[in-house]
């Protein structure tokens, strides 16, 4: 107490002395206090409340320090995705078929928005939510009714506008509106809408994880690639979400994803569309396929279907429409198969081009099935070029009842039935190919004519590109390679060809085909200044009820036949004009191929083949 | 008095000890209050203002109007003072009513407190604050004899004490509210009021809060908020639960200035009634355990001019604005250290906030003042003028005084 009140001030006299009971005995009047010793308590007592402060500061900052800190940090600490756009999906040359954009979601904290104002010369001329959203309704293009309400409330986190183009959001937050916020995110565009819609694919969003992620086609087979690695920053984060400069930052840098450089060339495919859809429109048919592919290669140059899927717009396309039918749809590809059945009696020396046979209206093999061809006919003398070029089914079974049940088999597995050609589209089938054991009497000679086995439209086109690369076989692909962000560019690994038939096989069946546009079936494919040899087929498929009612006609081709580039495949499904291979499915070979060979800078042939005799005697 | 330079506490009983005790913990404060408005007020500055300057270019000016009043109201003399007090309340009072009736009166977080002219906006409460310290010296030393009777401490002391109070309590302040009884009480303490009135007052004080938390159960969720362990950290308890983490990450010796991370939209009027939590996250408890040096500097220099004077006016005058500041100063600290419900008010000398600093400052220059008017400082005072010219030696110099 000494040092608080001064010792020398004691000395001096309080100026009012405490007033003295007049009557000893009544109860003591109050006495009024002395400033200082009042003051000393005041003094004391603040002083003791610093000390206590003092005390709870240090167990704050210095014994629960690390702990609390600890927590506060936790709550700051947020490691946030470094996304990276998904890479882009590009034709043979480039041609960009599928790329990610740059959009922003605007959101709101319409806490904040609500303590906004813009001052003008010192005078509030908008303020709140509903002077934000009479500024930001034309730039977004939202009703101000509906953006004011969106603006209103007291959640710190929501939508106002999604997708929205990077100078949209740069006019937004140009207006610098108080808790307006926008997050980047990217969008998939595909610039030339439905073209090679089939192959590219799309995305979307699927049930069991957020995001978007393809679907179909490339986009889903080859999403590893494309997607990439995310990256990740961890840092502190202040209120808003904003990133505290000088907290704690760690990243890691994301990786892009490759492109995927598909076999594609959009012009051609395009093209190849338009005349697809024509013909579908013209035949009557439910849908159609038409496949343009390299026969050294095996490169995919157009993988056309009818009724294609808009990536742009998935929605719009009936489910069945959103993939490609060249790889899922299965039939039975009738008379296109009974090249394997002539490759096979060729390669195993049990008959020649120029063989003679007698080939009946009706035929009835040793095991008592009985065949018919399309037409009815009188006794025909053809050759096996003749059988072929005619599309015999009892010259067919005749010539192939040689073959025993196991070579019948092992030529179609060889050929690539029962086995899907991997040409890296997601849903792709395999066919059907049952085993010998299986095969019922009427089925072994079935086979023989391209029945009682399925395949795919890409099957069959690898058939005729085996026959077309001189005996070995190739694998069908839509996709060429990958191009990293950095440009390099790595080719798709893809098992090497192996032999199924000798050179000179494949050179006979050439020119027996050749004989089939030339003088056969496939006179509606030929293609002015171009040898072509081809194969018409007419088959029946399984329709709804199970009964095979619907008729799959067919051609497929080889361009040109002295020298060959491509093979065109042109599948049309239940035709009403016309059932016949040769005339529906013809003109939309002569024409696409003819579209081709141009695209591909082949030119004409410059000698016309020497042909096999079709008959004899 | 040749003594007193060769006793180790030489300094402390030197005439001119309070006078340098004031002036030193004052320009600590308000130093280290600037370094940290201009910290915890840059983000929101630049959101609403989109200048990270704006609220601190405003606080340097209102902190060079305060120091300047400061010195010139700290050469004044106790008639000066004493003929300042009556002016001062009458336009105290005026103002606030003002702010309770007029269309000038605005309102921020739900306190009606401001009187606002577009350009120029102020919280005619805090005014009131000092108002009430000369006022209640004047009327207090002038009644001190009729102190024992009920009517001569209600009229007039009590009286106008009682109608401020209410002005203020009719805007919501209750923070302010709180302040200023602070400030009567320590008033009437200082000036003598005998024990028993206080022992009513006190009752009078307990009943009339029942009676408020009655009214307005709004005050009473933000107390028992305060008090149950299971407060929400993400509503009621947000501000303190982020108070407390700024200090506990400020550590012993702080993050370092500016590298506050709370100040980052966290924590609600960081700059203002939470400053101290943004000081100790950045200056530690170094930092923090300063200011409670310097607020007992300032108790100890109050506490000795109320010892060494003998005019009532000045010791009750000094105690009032002593219990004040301080008393303030505690009442935000010990809301940010959890020893308190939520008050909202800012701490003197150090928050963001005209009013408050220019007022605060001119109440310093008061206390300045009487500290100067100690027997013997004037003369020690102009002796060091002359000892700084380079006239004659220290130890003469002390013997002169």
């Amino acid at each position: 107490m000494s040092l608080l009140i001064d010792s020398r001030s004691r000395v001096a006299p309080t100026e009012v002395s405490p007033v003295r009971p007049a009557y000893p005995r009544g109860p003591r009047p109050p006495r009024i206090g002395d400033p200082r010793g009042r003051q000393a308590l005041i003094t004391l007592s603040m002083l003791l409340l610093l000390a206590v402060f003092a005390f709870r500061l240090i167990q704050i900052q210095a014994i629960d320090s690390e702990n609390l800190a600890a927590r506060a940090l936790d709550q700051r600490l947020v490691t946030a995705e470094i996304a990276v756009p998904r890479a882009d999906i590009l034709d043979r040359d480039g041609v960009v078929l599928a790329t990610s954009v740059d959009r922003y979601h605007v959101w709101v904290d319409q806490r904040e928005v609500a303590d906004w104002k813009r001052t003008l010369n010192g005078q509030v001329i908008a303020s709140g939510p509903s002077g934000a959203a009479e500024i930001l309704a034309p730039i977004l293009g939202i009703d101000a009714g509906t953006l004011e309400a969106a603006l209103t409330g007291d959640s710190r986190f929501t939508y106002i506008a999604r997708n929205v183009a990077p100078e949209t959001w740069s006019l937004v937050r140009a207006e610098g509106i108080l808790g307006v916020e926008g997050e980047p995110t990217s969008t998939r565009i595909y610039p030339n809408g439905d073209v090679a819609g089939n192959v590219v694919g799309f995305v979307g969003g699927v049930s069991d994880r957020q995001g978007t992620w393809g679907i179909a086609g490339l986009e889903y087979a080859y999403e590893e690639d494309l997607l990439g690695t995310p990256g990740s920053m961890t840092y502190e984060k202040g209120g808003g979400n904003v990133v505290i400069p000088t907290g704690v930052q760690q990243e890691s840098p994301a990786i892009p994803g490759d492109a995927v450089v598909t076999t594609i060339d959009r012009d051609l495919q395009w093209q190849v569309q338009e005349r697809l859809e024509k013909g579908v429109a013209q035949t009557g048919a439910e849908w159609g396929v038409v496949i343009v592919m390299d026969v050294h290669t095996g490169e995919v140059y157009v993988l056309a279907d009818s009724s294609v899927v808009d990536p742009n717009h998935p929605g719009r396309s009936a489910a069945e429409d959103r993939g490609s039918r060249a790889v899922s749809a299965v039939f039975e590809p009738g008379s296109t198969g009974k090249v394997i059945t002539m490759a096979a009696l060729l390669e195993e020396g049990l008959a020649t081009p120029t063989d003679e046979y007698i080939a009946p209206y009706e035929y009835t093999t040793s095991n008592g099935q009985t065949f018919h061809d399309s037409h009815e006919h009188s006794r025909l003398r053809l050759t096996l070029t003749g059988i072929l070029a005619k599309s015999s089914n009892t010259g067919t079974v005749q010539a192939g009842e040689l073959l025993t049940v196991d070579q019948r088999y092992a030529y179609l597995s060889a050929f690539g039935f029962g086995e899907a050609t991997g040409v890296g589209l997601p849903g792709e089938s395999r066919g059907i190919l049952h085993d010998v054991e299986d095969w019922d009497g009427r089925t072994r000679y079935t086979v023989l004519f391209g029945q009682g086995v399925s395949g795919t439209a890409m099957q069959m086109t690898q058939v005729y590109a085996t026959i077309a690369n001189g005996g070995v076989s190739v694998s069908p692909t839509v996709v060429k390679g990958f191009e990293a962000a950095n440009g390099t560019f790595t080719p798709i690994q893809r098992p090497g060809g192996e032999r199924v038939i000798s050179e000179q096989t494949a050179d006979e069946l050439l020119l027996m085909l050749e004989s089939v546009v030339h003088d056969g079936t496939g006179g509606a494919a030929q293609v002015p200044g171009y040898r072509i040899a081809g194969k018409t087929g007419t088959a029946q498929a399984a329709d709804g009820n199970g009964t095979m009612e619907d008729i799959v006609a067919s051609f497929i081709g080889i361009a040109p036949a002295d020298d060959p580039r491509i093979v065109v495949s042109v599948i049309l499904y239940n035709p009403t004009t016309t059932i016949y291979g040769g005339s529906a499915a013809g003109p939309i070979f002569a024409d696409v191929t003819s579209d081709a060979l141009r695209a591909l800078g082949v030119p004409p042939s410059e000698t016309a083949g020497t042909l096999y005799p079709l008959t004899w005697g | 008095m040749a003594v007193t330079t060769t006793r180790p506490i030489g300094r402390l009983t030197s005439p001119v000890t309070s006078y340098y005790l004031l002036a030193s913990s004052t320009a600590l404060l308000v130093v280290v209050g600037l370094a940290v408005v201009l910290s915890s007020s840059s983000i929101d500055s630049i959101k609403k203002e989109g200048d990270p300057f704006s609220l601190f270019k405003a606080q340097v000016v209102y902190l060079v109007i305060g120091v300047a009043l400061c010195i010139l109201v700290s050469r004044g003399t106790v008639a000066f003072y004493k003929a300042l007090g009556p002016w001062l309340l009458f336009g105290s009072i005026l103002t606030l009513i003002l702010v309770a009736l007029s269309p000038w009166g605005r309102s921020t977080g739900g306190n009606r407190n401001w009187l606002d002219f577009g350009d120029f906006s102020a919280q005619p409460s805090e005014a009131a604050k000092l108002a009430l310290a000369l006022y209640l010296g004047l009327a207090l030393s002038h009644m001190r004899s009729r102190l024992s009777t009920l009517r001569g401490a209600l009229v007039p002391a009590g009286v106008v004490a009682g109608l401020v109070v209410a002005l203020v309590l009719a805007g919501g302040d209750i923070g302010t509210a709180a302040v200023m009884i602070l400030l009567v009480s320590a008033a009437f303490w200082t000036a003598g009021l005998p024990f028993r009135f206080f022992a009513a007052g006190s009752l009078a004080a307990v009943s009339g809060l029942a009676m408020l938390i009655a009214l307005r159960p709004a005050l009473l969720e933000r107390v028992t908020a305060w008090w149950s362990p299971g407060c929400d950290e993400l509503d009621e308890c947000f501000q303190v639960t982020h108070g407390t983490w700024a200090l506990a990450s400020g550590g012993v010796w702080g993050l370092g200035p500016g590298l506050s991370r709370e100040k980052w939209s966290y924590l609600p009027e960081a700059s203002n009634d939470f400053i101290y939590a943004i000081l100790g996250e950045e200056f530690g408890l170094v930092g923090t355990v300063f200011v409670l040096v310097a607020l007992a500097m300032i108790v100890l220099a109050v506490n000795r001019i109320v010892q060494r004077h003998r005019d009532p006016f000045v010791q009750v005058t000094a105690a009032a604005i002593g219990a004040w500041i301080v008393g303030q100063a505690c009442l935000n600290i010990a809301v940010v250290i959890g020893l308190a419900p939520v008050t909202g008010v800012p701490l003197p000398l150090v928050s963001s906030g005209g009013s408050s600093l220019v007022t605060s400052l001119v109440g310093i220059g008061i206390l300045l003042g009487f500290a100067r008017g100690e027997p013997g400082a004037r003369e020690a005072l102009a002796a060091r003028r002359v000892r700084r010219m380079g006239d004659g030696d220290v130890i003469e110099v002390r013997r002169g005084a």
